[in-house]
């Protein structure tokens, strides 16, 4: 896959041409789309729901709703926020409709990695930092940053939080996981 | 561990946990299995939400032409739905589901469906096809742009199975226009049977049954309060009430803008001013935002119950611009500096006559860009700031939102019997001033600039603030400006902002195309050279290179003493481009 998080304009500009495709009806790209962003989806839902089938769920819809909304997509250069949003949208009215936002329990994380071949012992200490001892905003920051490679000013607009709380929440939420690791290790 | 290396490891650990659903996707795509969306798909209405209620016309004609024979047979009224935002919109419902009839209740719904014939072109259509179109209509017109804005859906029907289905339905339709505008107003619904009592309460008050519903739910919250007011009030600002249990009556929008305006001085202008009014009764101090657009955004908080304004700048219009219009053709003043601050005198004196005789002028200085003298005085401990207009000498502005001085700094030589009239007893004791040249010298050595020659003097303004003799400082040096406050007294730095200037005032730097990168490390030494600190004095150092707005930065960020820096750097000149240092919460 290539890493949209190290070269986020010409990311942004594939991606947006995969939406004008899609908008048009075309599947491949629509595979395409999916293949590049459906972690950043996933984890967004993830770190919203706290549920890892509710989250799977949610994603699907949300590709459902791509495709039959693509067209509907304006060019501004920032096609990862727009997934972002339509995902998060989706999200909320998911926790709206069952008025609950249980955290993620024991058992339900453990029921991810058994799933997840080959997930290294860190990379699953992380995912435990990230998406069960973190705020639910900063869970969200950590992952639009990292995953969806969104930057903090787009983060800001997409959570309706000050940019300046977005930079700290995601300085406090690294150093937290990175703290986290070390004492592992 | 980096940083980097911390969010590369978590991308990666969540690539390999996201389940791969691209072929259940493309099964259901394939198969017209996607839930509501496929079922939007095949009526073909929402291709664009721009043109959604043009697609809904046309679908509109479509069966209106074909759907004659039908039609006779359904005339009556199976279901009423009503849409209340602020606009109210009510369409009723033939048992085919419908629209039979679809009018605005009030002015602002039949303002929505002007560009629909007044709502004609939507009978004979699907309701969910009229719904659609309608909600688009409503968020184009800006009624649901706010985050805690709020729709209404309202289905009565007898029959509850269908009633309750509909509006499950409708739910789901507007939620899907309301994604797809990337908006997330809330949408409430209800489902009620037909009530004559409800309805007749309705129709008194051009409201629909729904929203008469909802004020009946906050009237039997407070008793005392009025069907006809709480009816004109939005549904955002019904459920927000309900939420608060109805303490009192709010004032309403329309006049917390009118006492934002009258606040702003703003209701004397002939042209419309307020650009948005947000409710926010659930607040722990229930108010409204009043946004005024003028010479540029001023927002006044009013208090929902009582009207008081609970922030906000007065006056900001003294004489208007379209009158007394500001801008010379040269930027050379007409007027003197006496003349302009006796011009402010003058007004002042007019506007305060206990308090003439009794002002020191602390400054009066000519502003190049705007064309008008900044003039500033103190009277009775209070400082007052004026524009005037540098060729006419007309008063452009008064800040009448004063800084006044604390009375231990005011009490000097006035003696407890007879009051010593002359201004030099009311004004305060001088403190101590180092001087102008010393006040530029510690914002240049604050600035990390040795040579005084590479900069070019904005402003140097010596007044009063918060009881202190302070210069304010504005320069640019190196395509940057600064504005850099400093206690008189003993040269501290007080306030530092930077900010890259739009004017170029280095011919070295043409502002062209970007041509190089002065690395990570010249950029981590930039943001600590400005700073003031060594690496070895701060922690969470943090040097990331990212591309903003077509041009290459790096973001710098640290630690020191409670506080947390953080530099954005212009990774083809150095330049500083953003600053902030803030606590470290």
């Amino acid at each position: 896959m290539e890493d949209l998080v190290k070269d986020p304009d010409a990311g942004a500009a594939e991606l947006e041409r995969l939406l004008l495709n899609v908008g048009a009806g075309d599947k491949d790209s629509f595979g395409e789309l999916y293949t590049r962003t459906h972690a950043a989806v996933y984890a967004l839902a993830l770190s919203i729901l706290s549920n890892a089938h509710d989250a799977e769920e949610a994603a699907h819809d949300a590709y459902l709703r791509v495709w039959d909304y693509a067209s509907s997509y304006r060019a501004k250069g920032s096609p990862m926020a727009w997934l972002m949003a339509v995902t998060r949208n989706l999200c909320l009215m998911e926790l709206r409709r069952k008025k609950r936002q249980k955290e993620l329990s024991e058992d339900e994380w453990n029921a991810i990695p058994a799933e997840a071949r080959g997930l290294e012992t860190e990379e699953r200490a992380l995912l435990q930092w990230a998406l069960g001892s973190l705020d639910p905003a900063s869970r969200q920051i950590v992952l639009l940053h990292a995953v969806a490679g969104l930057k903090h000013r787009e983060i800001a607009r997409l959570l309706g939080l000050p940019q300046n709380t977005v930079l700290s929440k995601y300085s406090r939420a690294i150093g937290k996981m990175r703290a986290g690791l070390e004492k592992g290790e | 561990m980096t940083d980097k290396e911390i969010e590369l490891k978590l991308k990666a650990a969540i690539e390999r946990t996201a389940p791969d659903g691209l072929d259940r996707l493309l099964s259901h795509i394939d198969t017209g299995k996607g839930d509501i969306i496929v079922e939007k798909k095949t009526v073909q209405k929402k291709r664009n939400r721009w043109i959604g209620a043009v697609a809904a016309i046309l679908a509109v004609a479509l069966i209106g032409g074909l759907g004659g024979y039908v039609y006779t047979a359904n005339y009556a009224v199976a279901t009423t739905v009503s849409l209340d935002v602020n606009p109210s919109i009510q369409l009723k419902v033939n048992r085919a589901e419908k629209i039979l009839t679809c009018a605005g209740l009030n002015d602002e719904g039949r303002e929505i469906l002007a560009s629909m014939n007044g709502g004609a072109d939507l009978e004979g259509s699907k309701l969910n096809v009229a719904v659609n179109a309608i909600v688009g209509a409503i968020v184009r017109a800006g009624y649901l742009d706010s985050l805690s804005s709020a729709i209404l859906i309202s289905v009565e029907d007898n029959n509850a199975a269908r009633g309750e289905r509909l509006q499950a339905e409708l739910v789901a339709e507007v939620d899907g226009v309301l994604q797809t505008a990337a908006n997330s107003a809330g949408v409430l619904s209800q489902y009620l049977t037909v009530d004559a009592g409800l309805n007749q309460q309705a129709q008194q008050n051009s409201i629909s049954a729904g929203k008469a519903a909802l004020v009946n739910q906050v009237l039997a919250l407070n008793a005392s309060l009025d069907f006809d007011k709480l009816a004109a009030l939005s549904v955002e600002e019904l459920r927000d009430l309900i939420k608060i249990g109805a303490p009192g009556m709010p004032i309403g929008r329309t006049e917390a803008a009118r006492i934002a305006e009258e606040y702003a001085g703003t209701s004397v202008l002939d042209r419309e001013v307020v650009f948005d009014v947000d409710p926010e009764l659930d607040d722990p101090v229930p108010h409204y935002e009043v946004e005024i657009r003028y010479d540029r955004e001023y927002d006044y908080t009013i208090h929902a119950f009582t009207g008081e304004v609970l922030s906000g700048q007065a006056d900001i219009v003294v004489r208007t611009p379209s009158t007394n219009p500001p801008a010379p053709d040269t930027h050379e003043p007409g007027i003197t500096a006496d003349e302009a601050f006796n011009a402010a005198a003058k007004f002042f004196s007019e506007k305060h006559p206990e308090l003439v005789g009794n002002f020191l002028n602390i400054t009066t200085e000519y502003d190049r860009d705007d064309g008008h003298y900044d003039v500033e005085f103190w009277v009775g401990g209070c400082e007052f700031d004026y524009d005037v207009d540098g060729k006419s000498g007309d008063i452009l502005r008064e800040e009448t939102d004063y800084r006044c001085t604390p009375p231990t700094v005011l009490d000097t030589t006035v003696p407890d019997t007879a009051p010593d009239t002359t201004p030099k007893d009311t004004t305060p004791a001088q403190p101590a001033d180092i001087g102008v040249e010393a006040a530029k010298s510690a914002a240049l050595s604050r600035a990390g600039i040795a040579d005084a020659a590479s900069v070019t003097w904005i402003k140097c303004q010596r007044e009063y603030d918060d009881g202190r003799l302070e210069y304010e400082i504005e320069f640019y040096a190196d395509s940057t400006e600064y504005e850099i406050t400093v206690l008189a007294a003993d040269g501290t730095v007080i306030k530092y902002e930077t900010e890259k200037s739009k004017y170029n005032t280095n011919p070295g730097s043409s502002g062209g195309a970007q041509t190089g990168d002065i690395g990570a490390d010249a950029a981590k030494a930039a943001a600590l050279r400005h700073a003031g600190l060594s690496e070895t004095q701060v922690t969470r150092l943090k040097v990331e290179r990212d591309r903003d707005d077509g041009r290459i930065e790096y973001e710098v960020s640290f630690k020191y003493n409670g506080f947390e820096y953080e530099y954005k750097i212009d990774a083809a000149t150095g330049a500083i481009l953003e600053h902030e240092k803030d606590w470290d919460d």
